[in-house]
């Protein structure tokens, strides 16, 4: 195309043309934008440094730190690109996306778009019936294909033509109501008002807002650029070279969240559980001392003669135990017990109801989904259903033992108990436990039954035939086959209750409520009832950050186990 | 254990096994179904009726009936002729008497004083003087005495209103209850402690940690199973492990996190922090590398990019993957529970979200345990459902990979 014809042509690649320079140039430019990259960040060090900006200790170090890295980086990338190295184009490309990444987090949070999902949740509560509209329809457009899908199947030719029809007519009607509710669903979101919300955000702090949109299209320009396949010619980059930085490109929003959400709050928690912090002042670094003030025990003849700070929570016949922090142990103690009674609550029942479904009689399956429900129904819902059925005065459980102890008494000479019964389910201290085992029972062994089914499912039949032929009954069957075979499921059945009990909380907490959390009189405190008390309502977040790593060597301890057990079963088998 | 022989004769005993299997099955699955259905039927109750002993199933209501244009009450009255008669209460704290016949003291009439007639003539019961008087029951005259005075109630037919009212103590009389379902709990539950938003907020909330989650798990499954670079393996183990890790340990770096960088009490820190999971990835990548290679080779061979790949070719073969996965961080999403407890504000009922909610709801389950039992259902409806519509690949996902979202 040549440059003296102005046509349309030429004008509509106008754009693409100056998007697009000639390979040299692109560098250049791209090699301009990472000095000055450099220099924002050289500015940032220097506010820092400089102490011209007032912050803490900790966001200081970790800005100080990035800005410097930024430095090097840029700078670095910059070199590389201007001699046409091979690692210049990935440098330059990594540069440019993390910088991107960051000033996107920078105008998150300056657009303060964090509490705007707020925002939009209101308009979402406004707009919310048409919005349910606009499921079922789209619900309903899927059943239409699928039901027109299966009408025009080679196999079933003969469908009458009506049936065709009604198909046809239910997805046009589906689609006009898609249309429908999405419009009137559009409306009452108020887009303009959000919008407007968004601007106001933008104006609060115009310039600096600008600033970072300009460093957004600029990096996203540079990213683009070297991402290109003309960029991948120009460096010469191998196969396997654009192969690993597609790898780390696919994995990056991952990874990133990862890291920031997950390993880098790990990291921070051992960290903190070694410091004294309220979440105000400065953390006091104490060493072992929150493990030792969490753990610690001392064993003396008589109570007077436990050192100071130790409290009696034992009396041996050996002497009287102590510990500095009798509530970690109250909680640890109530845990052992609810494991003990809970476990084989949700252990055992399912592994005969497993056996039963097993047996292939048909419709035993179904159960198997009904028994699930009440894993997927919300703890915080079953909860609050059983603490009415538990209502010590008109609860339906108490109704029943009540009924059933009068059976019992027509048959029983003797005194018969009082009618009706009102055990005291919630507020008493010798019963408030069984509740809680009670709720985490039958909420748990649904989806250990299914553990179990899944379990027997590779138990080869010829083994139980050959049994039967023997003339095994199906008791013997049990004890001589399924249950050793299960061995290595029942481990992990087993484990991954007990793992999951350990970390009890949501029960304790619902049934409880109004009353302050481990009621009655630290019935039913818990390792984490006890951490959420340490963190959340004393700001003792070093102590509590020991508690949780406490609790965390115990159930890895417990899946290290676990692993074993299974790969040595594995190995044998 | 395995399947009955159908090449035999079956014998009472194979019946007995299959009629036990049966019972126990229902017995366990009565034990599971009967706190839902105890709690469907009471989100229809009045408050009142929760507080009758026995409990019952069905919701109940005192009935009423129309006097003159009035609801009153209606109650079944012992009728001084013998026989119980449901009338209708006008007036509640009469003055009344209590006559005793004379002749026959298992006669026992409740009356005003005005409706007797006096003799004049008294007679001595256990040493004391009563005043005689002439009563008519049921069209016959009785001499009765005054033994007391009660306090009652007036009660009226409600077909004939102008005939002569009954009168009964209250003890006398029980309640006439008809079943009604008090479907308006619904709605005033939506009214409380902001329970109506928290249902809209908990839907978007879900919506948005499902696509997220979905979408980064795709990405980074696709990353681990097709991409080879360096480091990736280690990585992967490192995700792996991570799985093993309770929430619990996280519970205070992330709060201090959030607080750090003022997303405390947003909508936003519950959902960001957990669009980003090990669990998903692995899921994916687990599903990934059991598509041939073949597939995608044509593709890559016609110049397709490698995110063209993924959507066109990766995508609708996973749906199954993909389905299991949206499922259990729905569950997980919908029912979250402690997250939300730290971080939201026990205030801000804007931004509280379902399970949150409830929780504070069940404080106040002393008073209206009707309108509490109305809420679970209401946030139970949505899991449930979807664990029936996806129970086919969810169920048997958790039996081969045992894992739990």
């Amino acid at each position: 195309m040549s440059a003296t014809t102005v046509d349309g042509t030429a004008l509509l690649s106008l754009p693409g043309r100056i998007l697009r320079p000639p390979v040299r140039v692109s560098i250049l430019i791209v090699v301009i934008w990472h000095v000055v990259a450099a220099l924002a960040f050289a500015w940032i060090a220097y506010n820092i440094f400089g102490a011209v900006w007032k912050l803490d200790s900790l966001p200081r170090t970790i800005i100080g730190i990035g800005a410097s890295v930024g430095i090097v980086a840029n700078l670095g990338a910059a070199v590389l690109l201007v001699r046409s190295n091979r690692r210049g184009r990935m440098a330059s490309f990594t540069v440019n996306y993390l910088t991107l990444i960051f000033v996107i987090v920078l105008l998150f949070q300056s657009l303060d778009l964090a509490s705007y999902l707020d925002d939009f949740a209101a308009s979402f509560n406004q707009a919310f019936l048409p919005f349910i509209g606009l499921a079922i329809a789209v619900a309903w457009i899927v059943v239409a294909r699928r039901l027109k899908a299966r009408l025009t199947d080679s196999a079933r030719a003969d469908a009458p033509p009506a049936l065709l029809t009604i198909a046809t007519a239910m997805r046009w009607i589906g689609l006009a109501a898609v249309v429908l509710f999405g419009l009137a669903w559009l409306w009452l979101l108020k887009p303009l008002d959000l919008l407007r919300v968004l601007g106001d955000a933008f104006a609060a702090d115009a310039a600096v807002n600008t600033a970072y949109v300009i460093a957004i299209v600029a990096l996203l320009w540079c990213v683009i650029t070297m991402w290109s396949a003309r960029m991948a010619d120009r460096f010469d980059a191998s196969a396997d070279a654009l192969e690993a930085q597609s790898g780390w490109l696919f994995l990056s929003p991952n990874l990133i969240g990862f890291l920031l959400f997950f390993a880098g709050p790990l990291v921070f928690s051992l960290v903190i559980s070694f410091y004294e912090w309220d979440g105000i002042t400065s953390p006091t670094f104490v060493g072992f001392g929150n493990y030792i003030e969490t753990l610690g025990i001392s064993i003396a003849s008589t109570a007077d003669a436990l050192p100071s700070g130790y409290e009696d929570i034992l009396t041996a016949p050996f002497g009287v135990i102590g510990a500095s922090d009798p509530l970690f142990w109250r909680s640890i103690s109530n845990i052992v017990v609810f494991l003990v009674l809970a476990v084989p609550l949700a252990v055992i029942p399912a592994l005969i109801l497993a056996v039963l479904i097993q047996t292939g009689y048909r419709g035993t399956k179904a159960f198997r989904t009904i028994f699930f429900v009440p894993a997927v129904a919300g703890v915080i819902g079953v909860t609050l259903i059983w603490k009415q059925m538990l209502n010590s005065t008109v609860g339906f459980v108490n109704w029943f033992i009540g009924w059933v102890n009068g059976i019992i008494n027509m048959f029983v000479p003797g005194d018969p108990m009082p009618q009706p019964v009102e055990i005291g389910w919630l507020s008493d201290p010798s019963v408030a436990l069984f509740a809680v085992v009670l709720v985490f029972g039958w909420s748990q062994f649904g989806f250990n039954t299914v553990l179990f089914t899944a379990g027997m499912q590779g138990i080869p039949k010829e083994l139980h035939e050959a049994a039967m032929l023997d003339g095994a009954g199906s008791v013997r069957r049990f004890f001589s086959i399924t249950l050793p075979s299960l061995r290595a499921t029942t481990f992990f059945v087993v484990a991954s209750t007990v793992i999951l009990a350990l970390q009890l909380f949501d029960i304790v907490y619902a049934l409880n409520q109004p009353n302050p959390v481990g009621f009655p009189d630290n019935a039913t405190l818990t390792p984490v009832v006890y951490l959420y008390q340490l963190g959340f309502q004393q700001d003792a977040f070093g102590q509590a950050s020991a508690v949780a790593w406490i609790l965390f060597i115990l159930i890895f301890s417990l899946t290290l186990v676990q692993f074993r057990r299974q790969r040595r079963y594995a190995e044998e088998t | 254990m395995s399947a009955p022989s159908t090449r035999g004769i079956r014998t009472w005993r194979s019946w007995l096994a299959q009629l036990s299997t049966y019972a126990i099955l229902l017995i366990a699955g009565i034990v599971v179904l009967v706190p839902f259905i105890l709690a469907f039927f009471g989100s229809f109750k009045t408050a009142e009726d929760f507080f009758t002993y026995p409990p019952r199933l069905l919701p109940n209501v005192a009935a009423t009936a129309d006097v003159n244009g009035e609801q009153l009450p209606l109650f079944t009255v012992p009728l001084p002729e013998g026989g119980t008669a449901d009338l209708a209460r006008v007036e509640n704290g009469t003055s009344l008497r209590e006559f005793i016949g004379v002749d026959d003291p298992s006669i026992v009439l409740i009356a005003p004083a005005d409706s007797v007639t006096a003799t004049g003539t008294t007679v001595t019961v256990d040493g004391e003087d009563k005043e005689v008087f002439t009563a008519t029951i049921g069209g016959a005259s009785v001499t009765v005495f005054d033994n007391k005075s009660r306090i009652g109630g007036t009660y009226v037919d409600p077909a004939d209103p102008a005939a002569p009212p009954v009168f009964a103590v209250s003890s006398a009389v029980t309640a006439v209850e008809e079943v009604e379902f008090q479907t308006g709990n619904y709605s005033k539950v939506m009214q409380l402690e902001g329970f109506g938003r928290s249902l809209t907020n908990t839907v978007l909330v879900t919506i948005l940690v499902v696509v997220g989650q979905v979408f980064t798990s795709i990405l980074g499954g696709y990353a681990f199973s097709r991409l080879r670079f360096r480091g990736r393996d280690k990585i992967f183990l490192l995700y792996l492990g991570s799985i093993m890790i309770p929430f619990v340990v996280l519970l205070i770096p992330l709060y201090r996190l959030m607080i750090a960088i003022e997303w405390g009490n947003t909508l936003t820190s519950l959902v960001i922090p957990f669009v980003f999971t090990a669990y998903g990835t692995f899921l994916m990548r687990q599903f990934f590398v059991t598509i041939p290679k073949e597939l995608e080779e044509a593709a890559v061979i016609d110049g397709a990019s490698r995110w063209t790949v993924l959507w066109k070719i990766f995508f609708p073969l996973s749906i199954p993957a993909i389905a299991t996965l949206s499922t259990f961080s729905f569950l997980y999403a919908w029912n979250s529970f402690v997250w939300p407890l730290i971080i939201i504000d026990s205030g801000n009922t804007d931004g509280s979200v379902l399970a949150l909610t409830l929780s504070v709801l069940g404080g106040r389950a002393a008073d209206t345990p009707n309108l509490v039992l109305a809420g679970v259902i209401t946030a139970m409806l949505a899991p449930v459902t979807v664990f029936l519509l996806a129970q086919r690949y969810f169920v048997e996902n958790v039996a081969s990979s045992g894992l739990k979202g």
